[in-house]
């Protein structure tokens, strides 16, 4: 890299906020999705949205490739500077900009962590819906990258559902507004467009997020199946049962006997299966759907339905799921973690699948996922020193996804393609689907500079030929 | 040959043809005891398709969303004859560009909808409301500062306006105990003459609430902050209108569109014609970015073109 674009981007963000030292390169090599790992060369912390602009006109004319990064959690490789050049880390853009909840909604920057937002909002009687289960690490920014997902998006709904608008430095460095405060500006739905665009249009540099009025009662419930078949045949009769929980998680033994080794919650170590079952609404309605959740739950054969009595018990079996990825390091060294989709009913397949899969290739496999959804994420255990199991757990993995789609579904619900699932994208999508999004992110990013490599298959310009899979290694 | 392509009526996701009719989509979910929670005017002459391409809602987008929330997948075509699909069938998927949201809303101007896959909700059992006879604006704002903390859940937050007299109407949905356990409250939060609306009553503000969508001549549709609301109302003197307060949303009649028009903008926010004869996206902002879309889509203008006049 010419040492000239160093000192411009040190001249613009200051020396203390640009590392290119090789060591300190290390950390920005990949992000959660530790398969694949390549350095930047230079990682530049901006301050302000002008920093940005700046930055990303200073790259362009090096024609140097750039790509925003968030915390680093994405699960698909999303922030992995496949072809080097500089990232943008936003962490240092972490404010909160304005609260306003008679109009219902909050301005903030990208590098804030999700769970300020909500602890930010608490006693306001509002709250920012997505929650996903990195909540605690992961940025809005990037979760308007990727249009993250977590429990509660059952009910309402994924990050492009609570985003009015954004501030976005373009790939050109061109700083524009899209949507706004108020709804339904104008024009088309280019908000809408840019959420979950993984970071190939442009950089978000500030997001207008709406606000949701918390729950005025919830019923939390834990219910213990024998079988994974049990568990997920519930899932398809409660959804059947025309009942829209808050949530709906699914948890297998392995997960469970994890989570129960770090938590000690009381979580039967002999169940098949346990479902965690949230519905929030008002005082005079949530026993009733509760009871109806309970007694479908029997009516299959559940061992068991416990009920959260307390809040702080609601919050220790939302702490033990949404640290399930955290126990998961008691399993194994190494783990790979796949996010598909199915239609809801077809779960009992997909489950049964899953289960062969791991047989079949000779890898454990353990199931947490987002059941009311049909979201599921096998967690497939190896240890990444064995070259020989890498081999096995992609082959596992491929199949999985190949079911996904064959069941009707989708090989990613919330993470988000990256680099990790970009071979699916032609067994998804025909030719001419590609060529469509191929030419719009010609449109927006014609140089192809602003976060090659991720997405699409397709070739559409410099620095974005298809990327291939050089062989997984995993999360250490 | 039928409209509906796929309704796995379990998975609460249903696949039909653009070109079917918005009243038999709702009939054939009201079966299964589902539904579509959107507001459209003239359904039985409103295809689907068209519904979506002009990103129609009306007072219950406060409690359910717009059609961004329920459209899952779609197949299009676009000026240059390519047909495409974006999204799929499934609830959750984040593979791809989401066209969807691209064409919601596009008019007819970037592709021609083909096929749509919605997520439904399951109907629920009835709906009932409260109307609230107000007099003073100062106060009907209050009221409607005061509704951001209730302890209700409105689906619909609406200020009607219908020459100098005024009146708030919130509707709420689900059991017979949980509608009329909110219409109690509301009453007693808001203290202020009021009267009951039963479901038929509920249910006949809906349709005159979603009649006034409907393009006319001398209509007009803003946006607004919410907190504007009132203020825009007071300022438009004696006007015929419905405002979907909590969003922010007016729909109504005047004969002085300028004026009304400088009034959203001073105010924070946008105002159009909405009539057939007014570009959909006049006073947009984004016309440089939208043309570069337009370019992708339809590059020799072969389909609807009509942009409006730039901001």
């Amino acid at each position: 890299m010419a040492p000239e674009l160093i000192k411009q981007l040190a001249a613009i963000v200051g020396a203390d906020n640009v590392l290119s030292a090789a060591d300190e390169l290390l950390v920005y090599e990949c992000d959660g999705y530790v398969v694949h790992k390549n350095p930047p060369q230079v990682v530049v912390f901006p301050t302000s949205t002008q920093q940005v602009a700046a930055i990303v006109k200073a790259c362009n004319q090096h024609d140097v490739p750039f790509l925003a990064r968030g915390a680093g959690t994405s699960l698909a490789g999303g922030s992995i500077p496949i072809t080097g050049g500089v990232m943008i880390t936003l962490t240092k853009m972490n404010q909160i900009l304005e609260v306003n909840i008679r109009d219902r909604y909050a301005i903030v920057e990208p590098g804030l962590v999700n769970v300020k937002l909500t602890n930010h909002l608490k006693g306001t009687g509002y709250h920012y819906a997505p929650d996903p289960s990195s909540q605690g690490a992961c940025t809005i920014g990037g979760n308007v990258a990727t249009n993250s997902g977590g429990p509660h998006t059952l009910k309402y709904g994924v990050t492009v559902n609570h985003v009015l608008g954004l501030e976005v430095v373009m790939p050109d460095g061109e700083v524009v507004q899209l949507g706004g405060t108020v709804e339904e500006t104008p024009g088309y739905d280019l908000t809408g467009l840019f959420v979950g665009s993984e970071g190939t249009f442009g950089i978000c540099t500030k997001a207008i997020v709406g606000l949701t009025r918390d729950p005025a009662a919830w019923r939390t419930m834990l219910a213990i199946f024998e079988t994974v078949h049990d568990a997920t045949t519930t899932i398809t009769e409660i959804i059947a049962a025309g009942i829209v929980p808050a949530a709906l998680e699914m948890l297998d033994q392995g997960i469970v006997g994890a989570l129960e080794e770090a938590f000690q919650f009381g979580f039967p170590l002999d169940a098949g299966a346990v479902l965690l079952i949230e519905v929030d609404g008002l005082e005079v309605a949530v026993d009733e759907e509760a009871e109806r959740i309970v007694e479908i739950c029997e009516s299959i054969g559940a061992r068991e339905v416990r009920r959260a009595e307390t809040p702080e018990e609601r919050q220790k079996l939302w702490k033990c799921r949404k640290q399930a990825f955290g126990a998961i390091g008691r399993l194994a060294p190494s783990c790979c973690t796949q996010d598909g989709v199915v239609p809801r009913t077809r779960l009992p397949e997909i489950l049964e699948f899953i289960r062969e899969s791991g047989e079949r290739h000779d890898i454990q496999i353990v199931n947490v996922f987002h059941a009311g959804d049909g979201n599921i994420h096998p967690i497939l255990l190896f240890d990444e020193r064995d070259e020989e199991q890498i081999k096995r757990v992609l082959k596992s993995s491929d199949e999985i996804l190949s079911k996904c789609i064959e069941l009707g579904g989708s090989v990613t619900g919330e993470h988000g393609i990256g680099i990790e699932k970009i071979d699916f994208m032609k067994q998804l999508f025909s030719p001419v689907d590609l060529e469509v999004m191929s030419d719009l992110r010609l449109a927006f990013n014609p140089t192809g500079n602003c976060s090659p490599g991720k997405l699409l298959p397709t070739a559409g310009a410099c620095g974005m030929e298809h990327v291939k899979r050089t062989g997984r290694r995993a999360a250490n | 040959m039928s409209n509906v392509i796929d309704y796995p009526v379990a998975d609460m996701t249903i696949t039909v043809r653009g070109g079917m009719l918005v009243a038999d989509l709702q009939a054939v979910l009201a079966e299964q005891d589902q539904h579509l929670p959107i507001d459209i005017p003239n359904a039985n002459s409103t295809t689907i398709g068209d519904a979506v391409s002009r990103n129609v809602s009306g007072s219950r987008r406060f409690g359910y969303g717009t059609f961004r929330d329920y459209v899952i997948g779609l197949e299009a075509v676009d000026g240059r004859g390519r047909q495409f699909k974006s999204g799929g069938r499934v609830v959750k998927n984040v593979a791809g560009y989401d066209l969807c949201k691209l064409l919601i809303g596009s008019h007819g101007t970037l592709a021609n909808i083909t096929q749509l896959t919605f997520k439904v909700l399951p109907r629920p059992k009835t709906v009932g409301g409260v109307r609230f006879e107000m007099n003073d604006w100062e106060r009907t704002d209050s009221v409607l500062e005061q509704a951001t903390n209730s302890a209700t859940r409105p689906i619909v937050i609406d200020v009607v306006a219908k020459g100098d007299n005024h009146s708030i109407v919130f509707v709420f949905d689900g059991s017979p105990a949980e509608v009329e356990w909110q219409q109690t409250c509301i009453c007693d939060e808001v203290i202020e003459p009021s009267l009951r609306l039963d479901a038929t009553q509920a249910s006949s503000h809906l349709a005159a609430a979603t009649q006034l969508h409907v393009l006319e001549k001398n209509r007009f549709v803003a946006g607004l902050p919410s907190s504007a609301v009132c203020r825009f109302l007071q300022q438009a003197g004696s006007v015929n209108a419905v405002a979907h307060a909590a969003n922010g949303i007016v729909v109504g009649e005047t004969k002085s569109m300028q004026a009304v028009r400088a009034m959203a903008e001073g105010l924070g926010g946008w105002c159009r014609a909405n009539d057939v004869d007014a570009g959909p996206f006049s006073g947009s902002k984004m016309l440089p970015m939208m043309a570069k879309v337009k370019s992708v889509f339809d590059p020799d203008n072969k389909l609807s073109s009509s942009f409006g006049k730039p901001a």
